[in-house]
């Protein structure tokens, strides 16, 4: 059995099937998915936060869609899903501020508003920040693996 | 002295190049231009404050401020955090309107056709 | 040691920078870019600033090439 083979693309285009690909990325794939979770969590505790956690988290989706074929990356998450997530993270972001508001303080204020602050150190502690966090690492993940989608499925 | 020196040299390296070496005399000018941004840009590299030291321009009471209480105003411990989520939320608000409006104009630059 | 560390990475960063604008093969030049990502990563590290150097290396070490490859899967491989 070869250990590669050239296959026809539904684009039309050739992809290459490495085995060595495929079984590598499904290996390493999940720890990447729990590193970019555990950056994102501990954006208020440790260096990274919402950008670099999302990034991590988007690109091994990314990774798994590349050498696999696209179907087997949009049953991870579908490009409907991503674009709903892309729009609903922005959507708390700008909601969080609102709540601020609405229990007494500026737009997007954090202990002044009265979130719940913690012991700092803590895993869940700092109020709006961790809610904050999670919604931008959700935007930016799904940012990127729609910029992915949109680009090779472009022009059909 | 040394600026006689200088002049010298500059004439002679002038001479070298047109003569010499053959180099059209409009090239030559832009020869020189481009070393003169050259001096310009190291000598600005030279007077800017050096990395870290305390008595940078940029270290006044904005930073510490944040440094003695951004733990207990904001309860986390990673500054940058605390600066880019609580004390300069807005400013993320607008980066994350700058990646939406980024997704927006590919989606209809690629899918329009 | 520090020092020499970090000219020997500036002068790494100077030739992947030529690199990419002087190759002809443009999978070769992303592939450029992106060590060019990376080692950029290391100096923001030692510049002391470990949150962009992590976002410099998902982003512009990972995520921009494979968009540059999906890209190039979608046009051609040479200039």
């Amino acid at each position: 059995m070869p250990l590669s083979r050239r296959t026809e693309r539904r684009g039309g285009g050739t992809a290459i099937e490495d085995q060595i690909v495929r079984i590598t990325s499904r290996l390493v794939a999940p720890f990447i998915q729990v590193y970019g979770i555990y950056v994102i969590l501990h954006g208020h505790l440790s260096p990274g936060g919402s950008f670099s956690g999302g990034a991590i988290f988007g690109a091994s989706l990314v990774l798994v869609a590349l050498s696999f074929n696209l179907e087997t990356g949009a049953k991870q998450i579908s490009h409907q899903l991503a674009s709903g997530l892309e729009s609903g993270g922005a959507f708390g972001f700008i909601l969080t501020g609102l709540i601020a508001i609405a229990i007494g303080g500026n737009f997007l204020a954090n202990r002044a508003a009265g979130f719940p602050m913690g012991q700092a150190g803590e895993l869940f502690s700092a109020g709006a920040i961790l809610i904050i966090t999670v919604f931008v690492g959700i935007k930016v993940a799904s940012t990127i693996v729609t910029l992915f989608y949109t680009i090779i499925e472009g022009e059909e | 002295m040394i600026y006689f020196l200088a002049v010298i040299i500059f004439i002679i390296l002038t001479l070298f190049l047109r003569f010499v070496i053959g180099i059209e005399p409009r090239t030559i000018v832009i020869f020189y231009l481009l070393g003169l941004i050259i001096f310009f840009f190291s000598f600005t590299v030279a007077e800017m404050p050096a990395f870290g030291s305390p008595d940078n321009p940029t270290f006044n009471e904005v930073p510490q401020r944040y440094l003695e209480s951004g733990v207990s105003e904001t309860g986390a411990v990673n500054i940058v955090s605390s600066v880019i989520i609580d004390y300069r939320a807005f400013d993320t608000l607008g980066e994350a309107t700058v990646l939406f409006v980024a997704i927006a104009a590919v989606i209809a630059t690629i899918k329009a056709h | 040691m520090n020092e020499v560390l970090n000219v020997l990475l500036l002068l790494f960063l100077i030739v992947c920078a030529i690199g990419v604008a002087y190759i002809r093969d443009l999978l070769s030049a992303v592939i450029l870019f992106s060590s060019f990502g990376l080692i950029m990563a290391i100096i923001w590290q030692q510049l002391s600033a470990p949150d962009v150097a992590m976002v410099e290396a998902a982003l512009g070490t990972g995520v921009a090439a494979l968009l540059m490859i999906a890209a190039i899967s979608k046009t051609k491989r040479a200039e």
